[in-house]
């Protein structure tokens, strides 16, 4: 968008100023931002600090999966069902153990972990986009456009969002791209609800009528206006929905919709937990137990995020 | 309250069509299909490519897409579902016995839901900040936090290992052995209440923390009513409404719940009959199924919408 550089330029000189003149400033003032923001956050929220820390940290390593998983995630090391912190011949720790076909338990976990997060976040962050866009179109051109749109959103809304996305994946496939797409759009209905109601209010705005006035177009008020204003909102919805996504995630996996093997998940890494449980219950602990810690940081973190961004639930509790 | 009630009927009926061209058209790109389940439920390979082109011809599985949808069409607005290939009966004869099992699964797990979730709520906004109200809390973040599969997997473990008691292979219906039928389905939909509770109870908390400071509660108090009167008769059918419409919508997350309960507790409804049928890629059974799931939660959204009305004559007069 022309002219957007040059006003960040004069809106914050003072920004650029202490960010170490001489370097690529911008890069530099922008991590320095959000290190700033993020240690402002956690100050006020210090569980939800805690819990983001938590999630950066995890979401680090299991990108790392290759480089720090001992064995290969799809090959058996060792006799099965072993105990945690029993050793291989060879002499390697196998830190969980391995499973009924003697894979490595804490490989497939980081593995697992990488498919669980990248569905948990993208997920989202495709479903609640488009459901910003429509949420915001819709509200904006009111009228027929609205009407539709809402009886159709209705519609979706009646769909519950683990048959909608078991339906997707049922349709194109058990792999991780249709799985990412499936939540998404089971997330769509109800985010585009959310989003509408916020930006009825921020419609009502004086610099949006004074825009108007000056004969801005509407295009240009919605990219200018309300998707800039609609950011907080987005973010929390985003944050509250992450926690859902890898739930319905492990779900799906599980009940073999979702991910299928040999790719790990830590939905289908339960999928056989009730038949061997006997012989080995860290096959239905580890992972059940991971996605619980997990998704309880993340709605921790999001709740925090929601009273941060949000003024009016500030003091509450 | 008759215009209200008459127009929210009429908007069932496109409501149901729109969903079911969406489910038919996505469950058409199926991989795969029905006729390899059929002829050869083991994967064997020993019928011949012809045989199986004369059975597609005659499930109509070549013709071109939208004549296929049309043929659809108008089978089901007579009331014909289809064929389930597979079991060789009407995919309406076997929704009309699964729904009963996933209604009842969910009907119950709703009800403990809300029987836990109120005074849980209650009791937390009252005591607010004391232990029981922070122990109330921790409890509820961790309901929602624990995924409902993973919890009804251990369950059914724990049952097995403690009172060796195992979900039952033969399955009681509700108007043969009532006493049996809920014997079995009170333990999924303990699982399932419980984390829509910890949904719920939250937004009690919250909602009556705000109606305790109305000035209606203080003067309630003021002129010496029992406190438990005022939080019963004056704080709690205020706070109802937002609590009614979350229950609503959690219906939905119930019946999701339910779906899963199903194939872990060997429950012979709608979800498990899912399962089956997409990996027989039983095409009408799965169609079948996902609009029977998309009818139970439409009626429920529906008799939530009417007490609304019938609750607040704002609505019905809007």
């Amino acid at each position: 968008m022309p002219g957007s550089t040059l006003a960040s330029d004069t809106r914050d000189p003072a920004a650029r100023g202490t960010a170490a003149p001489g370097l690529p400033g911008s890069a530099l003032g922008l991590g320095r931002r959000v290190v700033g923001g993020a240690w402002a956050f956690t100050r006020a929220h210090p569980a939800g600090g805690a819990a983001g820390l938590l999630l950066l940290i995890l979401l680090i390593v299991v990108m790392l999966a290759d480089v720090i998983a001992p064995f290969r995630f799809d090959r058996s090391v060792a006799s099965r069902f072993l105990g945690p912190l029993s050793e291989t011949r060879a002499g390697q720790m196998l830190w969980l153990g391995t499973d009924e076909i003697g894979r490595d338990l804490f490989t497939r976990m980081l593995h697992g972990g990488r498919t669980s997060l990248y569905v948990g976040l993208a997920a989202p962050l495709l479903g609640i986009s488009l459901g910003a866009i429509i949420g915001i179109v819709s509200a904006y051109f009111g009228g027929v456009v609205d009407l539709l749109v809402q009886r159709l959103v209705d519609v979706f809304l009646t769909l519950p969002a683990l048959v909608m996305a078991m339906v997707i994946t049922i349709g194109l496939g058990f792999t991780m791209p249709v799985v990412i797409i499936a939540i998404g759009v089971s997330l769509v209905a109800a985010s585009s609800r959310v989003m509408r109601a916020h930006a009825l209010t921020l419609r009502e705005m004086q610099y949006v009528t004074a825009s108007e006035a000056i004969g801005t177009s509407k295009a240009r008020i919605v990219m200018r206006h309300l998707v800039p204003n609609s950011v907080a909102p987005f973010l929390v919805l985003f944050a509250v929905n992450v926690g859902n996504a890898i739930t319905t995630e492990a779900a799906l996996s599980f009940l073999g919709l979702g991910i299928s093997p040999p790719t790990p998940s830590w939905g289908n890494m339960l999928t056989t937990a009730q038949q061997y449980f006997e012989h080995a219950p860290q096959i239905a602990f580890v992972p059940g137990l991971t996605v619980a810690v997990v998704v309880l940081a993340v709605n921790l973190f999001g709740d925090s995020l929601r009273d941060a961004l949000d003024p009016r639930l500030r003091g509450r509790r | 309250m008759r215009t209200y009630v008459a127009r929210r009927l009429l908007l069932v009926l496109p409501t149901l069509f729109l969903l079911g061209t969406f489910l038919f058209f996505m469950l058409r790109v199926l991989p795969g299909d029905v006729v390899f389940g059929i002829i050869a439920p083991g994967g064997g390979a020993s019928v011949s490519e012809e045989e199986m082109n004369r059975l597609r011809r005659d499930l109509g599985l070549l013709d071109p897409i939208h004549e296929q949808y049309a043929r659809w069409l108008w089978r089901t607005l007579r009331g014909d579902l289809g064929q389930s290939v597979r079991a060789q009966s009407p995919v309406l004869d076997i929704l009309l016995t699964k729904v009963q099992v996933t209604a009842a699964l969910a009907v119950l797990a709703m009800v403990i839901a809300l029987v836990l979730a109120i005074p849980l709520g209650i009791l937390s906004a009252i005591s607010r900040g004391s232990l029981l109200d922070q122990g109330i809390r921790a409890f509820t973040a961790t309901g929602l936090a624990l995924p409902t599969f993973w919890v009804g997997i251990i369950v059914i473990l724990m049952l097995l290992r403690i009172f060796h008691w195992s979900p039952p292979i033969q399955f009681a219906p509700i108007h043969k052995d009532p006493i049996a039928n809920f014997r079995i389905l009170i333990i999924p939909a303990l699982v399932l209440g419980f984390r829509s509770a910890a949904f719920i109870s939250r937004l009690v908390r919250s909602m009556m923390l705000e109606v305790l400071t109305e000035d209606y509660v203080r003067t309630a108090r003021a002129k010496g009513l029992v406190p438990w009167t005022v939080i019963v008769r004056h704080a709690l059918p205020n706070a109802s409404l937002p609590v009614i419409t979350l229950a609503a919508l959690s219906f939905s997350q119930i019946v999701e719940g339910a779906v899963i309960m199903e194939v872990i507790f060997n429950l012979p409804g709608l979800g498990s009959m899912m399962q089956q049928a997409v990996f027989a890629r039983d095409f009408d059974l799965v169609l079948g199924v996902a609009i029977g799931l998309a009818v139970v939660t439409l009626v429920w959204i529906l008799i939530v919408d009417l007490t609304y009305a019938w609750l607040d004559p704002r609505i019905r007069y809007s």
